[in-house]
Order: C-alpha cells, then structure tokens, then sequence
C-alpha cells in the first residue's frame, strides 16, 4: 500500500519486512502510545482495537508522533516492556461455574506492522485459568483482535459480575501502568527507569 | 427553556431569584423567553449556591435538552442499547445535569462498546460508563493515570441513580 504521508521516513515503511516474537521484546524497550482525545476511554466512531502501540526499536524518538491515516493528538503515554511483561492481574472464581479457579491474566506483545508503520505493536490479552497454579492452566488462551471484536473471546463473551470485574479491572491496570508522559521520554528517565527496573 | 419560563411565572418567584447572588442578570424577553440558556441559567444558580434551584430543577420540572437526548439515542442506537437501558441513560444524565455545569458534561462510547458519559476538570476525566446490560461504572482518570481508579454498579442489585450520581460527584 502506498502512504500518502511524505514525512513518513523510508526505514518506518514495512515493506513486507519479518514480523518479530514476544521474546524479541527486551525489558529495556518500550512501546508508545499516541494519546487519542484526551480522555483515554472514549475513541473515534467505529474505530475498536486492542492496545495499540509504537515499539521503541523499530521507531525512532522524533517519529513517535506521525500519523499516516489519522491524527491523534499530540502527546503519547509509555511504558517499560519489562512492565508490561511482568503484570499479572489474578482473580479467584469460587462460584459454581465451568472456570470455577484462579484466573490470571497477563500481557503477550504481538508485532503487527501496518503499511507506514512498521512498529506497530499491540498489547493482547492471555487468560489462564489453573484450578492450582502449581498444575497447568485447564485453560489458556491469547485473545485475537479478532476473537475481541467478535465476541468469542471468554472474557468478552460471559457476563456475570467476576467477568466483568476482571476485564475492568485489566483495563483500569492498563491505564495505569501505560501511564509515563511524552514529557518523561529522556535519556534520564530511561538510565533511572533502568536501573530500577534491574534491582 | 419555554417550561422553565412558564414555570417561573407561575411559581412567582423571579424576585427570590434577584435576591440570590447571582453574578449575571436572567432577565425575561418580551418572547416570554430569558436571555440566557437554560444551562448558563442553571450554572448561575448552581455558583450562587440559591435555595431556589432545588425548586425549580426537581426533575418533574427538568428536561434534557433535545440536542443531547438525539446523541443519547444516536449513540445507544449505535450500541445497540434496549430501550430501558436508554431510559437509564437519560435518568443518570439529568441527575448529572442538575448537579453538575452543563458545560463539562459529554457523552460518547468506549472502546467496549459502553455509552460515556464523562466531564473533563483540570485534566481529570470523570466517567460514567454504562454498557448493554444497563451495568454501571464510575472511572476516574486523574492527570498522575497512576491513580486511576473505578467502581463498580450492577443493575441486578437494583441502581439506586441519585446514590450513584451522589457518589460520583465526590469522587476526584
């Protein structure tokens, strides 16, 4: 696809370009992402998608902002990848139900390059269920964008209160913990941010 | 706007209102009409802290204006909100109205297919979200996001909206 956005920079292009792995993610990277209208939970008409990013290592500092198809603001929001690799929210059914157990849900990081952007990311859900976390989850899935939008997502789909609770409350977490202003994005903050992120 | 006026007429009460401290002027047209929008009208009231906005806006006297009740429907129609749930909406938007400037209130959707309703204070989002089931949830995005917080309200336990509303507005 052609881009019709001549600021656009040759290297930022996908051009059918390899795809990478959660594991390509180091804890030192980070992934940005383009405030949209101010107030973080409403969004432009008809527009769904999961947590959609900018990954550090494919996209240099001073692009951060350009927007091909859609201009959303001025100023991003970012996160550590060790963050987001280490968040964990985990709640307990224990009312009768078919996943009656301890439901975890946690971050994978899927690289999914759009025509003018190849680092482009997006944060997907992973919901286990382990009837004991020291046994394998019964179960285990990565939630699509697809599988989202179609509501055939478990976590979309059910609708009683723990289920309800429990998407809430991971995007209340995402909010948070996507949370460091464009202000912050320093070489100062990224050697502080560092060095806690190592102990 | 007509009914307030109308209603303001027959209560008599325009000098009670003069006696308020008001700092802008609601004078009556010679259309039978006040020179200031219902709205800006209300926020006066609300800033000169009168006794007699509790008259006037009880809810019997009060309806939304008919611009924000075709986004509602426009929106919930988008959704695919049940009527009752749309009902809700208007319910919970009055009682927001009524306690809040007009001028800060928006409604829009979320990524999760909820009807918003949030006010914007200083860089502070306050919002009610409220989704196809009629369930309810009061999210506050502060300006230091690491404070975000929401609760939660499910209309199989009966919603009590004054009490929700009441809430809300306490919430920074």
């Amino acid at each position: 696809m052609k881009c019709d956005n001549k600021n656009v920079p040759v290297y930022l292009h996908w051009n059918n370009r390899r795809t990478y792995e959660h594991s390509d993610y180091y804890y030192f990277h980070k992934l940005y992402r383009l405030k949209a209208r101010g107030n973080p939970i409403v969004i432009p008409e008809k527009w769904i998608n999961s947590i959609s990013c900018k990954w550090s290592r494919l996209v240099k500092q001073k692009h951060i902002m350009l927007q091909p198809d859609k201009h959303l603001g001025d100023e991003y929001d970012f996160v550590f990848i060790k963050e987001i690799k280490s968040y964990q929210r985990k709640n307990v059914l224990i009312d009768d139900h078919e996943y009656t157990g301890i439901h975890v849900l946690s971050c994978i990081l899927k690289h999914n390059p759009i025509p003018c952007d190849y680092s482009h990311s997006e944060i997907l859900i992973r919901h286990r269920v382990f009837k004991d976390e020291r046994e394998k989850p019964f179960f285990d899935e990565i939630y699509s964008y697809e599988s989202w939008a179609s509501e055939t997502a478990m976590l979309k789909k059910m609708k009683s209160k723990f289920f309800k609770n429990l998407k809430s409350d991971f995007r209340v977490d995402m909010i948070k913990l996507i949370s460091r202003g464009s202000e912050q994005n320093t070489s100062f903050t990224d050697v502080m941010a560092l060095c806690n992120l190592v102990k | 706007m007509f009914e307030l006026a109308a209603y303001l007429e027959k209560a008599n009460n325009l000098n009670a209102l003069k006696k308020t401290e008001a700092v802008i002027q609601v004078k009556k047209r010679d259309d039978g009409f006040f020179d200031k929008s219902l709205f800006d009208f209300l926020d006066v009231l609300k800033q000169s802290h009168s006794p007699f906005l509790a008259t006037i806006t009880s809810e019997e006297n009060f309806k939304l204006p008919d611009e924000k009740r075709s986004q509602i429907h426009a929106i919930s129609n988008e959704l695919s909100f049940r009527d009752e749930i749309k009902w809700d909406i208007e319910k919970l938007l009055t009682k927001l109205y009524l306690t809040n400037s007009s001028k800060e209130i928006h409604v829009s959707r979320s990524m999760e297919n909820e009807f918003v309703v949030f006010l914007s204070l200083n860089g502070t989002y306050k919002n009610v979200l409220i989704d196809e089931d009629g369930d309810i949830e009061l999210l506050i995005i502060p300006v230091d996001k690491t404070k975000t917080y929401n609760k939660r309200f499910y209309k199989e336990d009966g919603l009590n909206f004054s009490n929700i509303v009441s809430i809300f507005n306490e919430m920074r």
